[in-house]
Formats: C-alpha cells, sequence, structure tokens
C-alpha cells in the first residue's frame, strides 16, 4: 500500500463508517424488536434510516474489500475471514427474508410498538448476525489459528492451510 | 504529548496495575473484552448520531427532535457507561503501553467531553430544556474535546489519526447539506483529496518528509475552512428555517466528532 500511513487511515475509516453503518442499524434492528423508538411507525425508521445506513456500507464494502487486498491470501486462510464472510451471506439471506416476506405485511404492523413474533425474530437476528460478523472482524487480527503453526486437522483443514505459502502442520507432529 | 510526560510520578503505580484483579483476567482474555468495547461505541455512536443528525435536518425529520432523543436515550446511557467501563478495564490491562501513548491520552480526554457532551447537554439541548448550566457543561464537553483534538495534533506518528475526525466532519456535512451545494461541496472536497494525493505521491520524492507533511497540513487546513463554510452555511439556513440555533447544531457536530476523536485515538494506539 502506497504510503506509510495509509494501512492506518484506510482501517480507521473501516471501523469508523463500521460505526455510522452497525451503530444505526442496531437502532432499526431494535425498532423491529420493539425496544427502542417505539413510537415511529417501522416505515418511517427505515425510509429515513436506510439511506444512512447503505452509505456506511458502502464505505466500509470500499476500505474492507481495499484493506483485503492489501494482504489477500493472508485473509483467504484466515478462519475468522471465512466466517465473517458465512455471517455476512446469512445476514444478507436476512435481509432478503425481511424484504420478501415480512416487509409485505408492513401495514398490518408497521405502528405497532410491539410487532409480531416472525418480525421481532428478524430483528434479533439481523442485530446477532452482524455482531458475529464484527466480532469476526476484530479476530482477524489475532494469529493464533494462522497457516504453518501446528494446528488441529480441522482448523488446517477449515483454512485450506495446505495450499498456504506456510502450509499445513498438523498439531500431533509438533508434539513429536 | 502522554500521561507519562505530565505525571511520571505514577510510573510505578501503572506498572503495578497489571498485576492488580481484574487486569491479569482481562489481559488473558483480551480479545473479548476489546470487541465488547467496540461494540458499546457502536451502539453509542449509532445513538447519538441518530439524534445529532436530527438536530441538523436529517434522518427523522418527519418526528420532532425529542421524540428521536427519547427514543434513544437509553442507548446513549448503555453505551456511555458500557463503553467508559470496557475501556477502564481494557486500559487496567495493558496500562504500561497507554500510559506512553499520545493517541490514548487523545482518546482519554475524548472520552470524558463525550460523556459530559451526551449526559450533560445532548438531552437538554434536544428536549429544548433551557437550564442554566447547560452552556457550562456545554463549554466543558467542547473544551475537552479541543484538548483531545490538539493532542492528537501535537502527538507526532499519531497526527494522521485526526485525519479520520476531518473526514467524518467532512461526510456529516455532506449529508447536512442539500441541493446543488452538495455537489459543489462534494467536487470540493474531491479536489482536495486529489491535490493531497499529487502532493504527497507525486510532487515530492518520499524522503522528503518535510515537504510532504507541510502539503498535508496545508491541504488538511483548506479542507477544514471548506467544510466549516458549507455547516456554517448550513446552519444559517436552517436558523432561517426557524430549525434548531447555532448552538444546538455545534452541540450535534460535536457529539458526533468527540466519539470520532475518541474511536480514532483508540485505533491509533496500536499503530504509533
Amino acid at each position: 500500500m502506497g504510503s506509510l500511513n495509509f494501512w492506518g487511515l484506510l482501517e480507521g475509516t473501516h471501523l469508523i463508517s463500521l460505526m455510522l453503518f452497525a451503530g444505526v442499524m442496531l437502532v432499526i434492528d431494535l425498532r423491529l424488536m420493539g425496544v427502542a423508538l417505539k413510537t415511529i411507525p417501522n416505515s418511517v425508521i427505515t425510509r429515513r434510516l436506510l439511506p444512512l445506513v447503505l452509505g456506511g456500507f458502502a464505505i466500509m464494502v470500499i476500505t474492507g474489500t481495499a484493506l483485503f487486498f492489501a494482504k489477500p491470501l493472508v485473509y483467504y486462510h484466515n478462519i475468522w475471514f471465512r466466517l465473517k464472510l458465512c455471517f455476512l451471506v446469512l445476514a444478507g439471506l436476512n435481509i432478503l427474508w425481511f424484504h420478501l416476506v415480512l416487509h409485505r405485511h408492513q401495514d398490518q404492523w408497521d405502528t405497532l410498538e410491539r410487532p409480531p413474533t416472525a418480525v421481532r425474530l428478524s430483528g434479533l437476528a439481523s442485530l446477532t448476525l452482524w455482531l458475529l460478523v464484527i466480532i469476526m472482524g476484530r479476530y482477524i487480527a489475532y494469529n493464533w489459528y494462522e497457516c504453518g503453526k501446528p494446528q488441529t486437522a480441522f482448523i488446517n483443514q477449515v483454512q485450506a492451510c495446505v495450499t498456504s505459502e506456510q502450509g499445513a502442520v498438523a498439531i500431533e507432529a509438533a508434539h513429536q | 504529548m502522554t500521561l507519562s510526560e505530565l505525571f511520571p510520578a505514577l510510573q510505578p503505580f501503572v506498572v503495578h496495575l497489571v498485576k492488580v484483579w481484574p487486569a491479569y483476567d482481562i489481559k488473558a482474555n483480551f480479545a473479548i473484552w476489546e470487541v465488547f468495547h467496540i461494540v458499546s461505541v457502536l451502539t453509542l455512536g449509532g445513538a447519538t448520531a441518530l439524534v445529532s443528525l436530527r438536530i441538523l435536518g436529517v434522518g427523522l425529520v418527519e418526528r420532532p427532535i425529542e421524540e428521536t432523543y427519547r427514543g434513544v436515550a437509553q442507548l446513549i446511557t448503555i453505551g456511555v457507561l458500557a463503553t467508559s467501563i470496557s475501556g477502564l478495564l481494557i486500559g487496567m490491562a495493558n496500562a504500561e503501553r497507554l500510559y506512553n501513548s499520545a493517541a490514548f491520552l487523545a482518546k482519554f480526554i475524548a472520552l470524558i467531553g463525550g460523556v459530559v457532551l451526551s449526559f450533560k447537554v445532548l438531552g437538554p439541548v434536544a428536549l429544548q430544556d433551557r437550564r442554566s448550566d447547560t452552556r457550562l457543561w456545554a463549554g466543558l464537553g467542547l473544551g475537552l474535546w479541543a484538548v483531545s483534538v490538539f493532542v492528537l495534533a501535537t502527538g507526532g506518528l499519531v497526527t494522521p489519526g485526526l485525519l479520520h475526525v476531518l473526514s467524518a466532519g467532512s461526510l456529516i456535512v455532506l449529508v447536512v447539506v442539500q441541493g446543488r451545494a452538495r455537489w459543489l461541496y462534494g467536487a470540493g472536497c474531491l479536489v482536495i483529496l486529489a491535490a493531497m494525493v499529487v502532493a504527497t505521491h507525486l510532487m515530492f520524492k518520499p524522503e522528503d518528509m518535510a515537504s510532504i507533511d507541510m502539503a498535508n497540513i496545508v491541504l488538511s487546513g483548506l479542507w477544514f475552512l471548506w467544510v466549516l463554510a458549507f455547516a456554517v452555511m448550513r446552519g444559517r439556513a436552517i436558523i432561517k428555517d426557524g430549525g434548531p440555533t447555532a448552538f444546538a447544531q455545534t452541540i450535534a457536530y460535536a457529539q458526533i466528532l468527540v466519539w470520532v476523536t475518541a474511536a480514532a485515538g483508540g485505533r491509533w494506539i496500536a499503530f504509533a
């Protein structure tokens, strides 16, 4: 990456855009769960706050992609990165479920302080999945399961360590 | 400026801190506590951003500011408490490093300023409660934020962290400014950013750090003035339309940026 501080600026921007994206998303999810902003209809919340969420998400994806291309092979063989992508896909599926199924009947629960169970579950799933995405993202920095270090067969398999530059080292072999 | 320079006599206490409970337990599970801290900051950032942006005419504009504030007031309280407690605990587990870090000092001062603004100022401003002490608390909160920015700006290797505060401020103004002014404003920001890239990558050689630093400082100053000019212009229009006062708008910007300063300081602890 081109300059002395570019990595730091990119990673910091990724984290701060996360603050906007996840912070506002959290409030939307809590409203769906009937916990926060209960007097404001869900339609008003999503219409007014979704642009902020999407803006934060766009910056996050741009900076996240740039960070990935700084060390693509390290991330590719990182279990936390792989889990982060899995949870991202699940979060996307939850959004699809919400928009294709629950959103169709929004006029029936739009103003309810406590929306129906399915809606509250979708909010809870969204909240949990985005938190997991964030947690996995933070754990990427820790090298406990780095390929090339002695790892269990399961970790070596999940990270595809055999194809990594450092290769796969079985924990049993290290103990012998 | 670091805590070790300000309070050198505290060195033995700080070194010993990691041996005190709960610091050694937290150090063993540092990653989990760090995640808890980040999630607390997200909660706080999201909740305060919603109220602040509403004051600036963005977000839940169909509803009164008071309703938005009341809807997230509990989240702000939870966020402030969780951020402060988790921050102190992970700080204890890493005390010696933080004691010598200018980024941490900036974060710590911003954190206190943020707590003051969140607990004593944002509420009265959002609820239009004209308490006599609100301006005093606002002065304290804004003053602490200014000191944290000064520490970050004069902290040597951590100074680039200030660009996060500037870029966050410019993004807030981008969503606050409306109509054709937004395009003009966005284009101006892009021109300044392009000038930064040209100056630091093409105009000067990488080893000529003095010239690169000067170019960054001049262009960051220009960027700040550009952002400020549009914030003031939009602020006047909001007041003219009968919206929140200049004081309320200042608090709204500061409330978001003080937490961005704390987050930027926190991130740059790891870099320098």
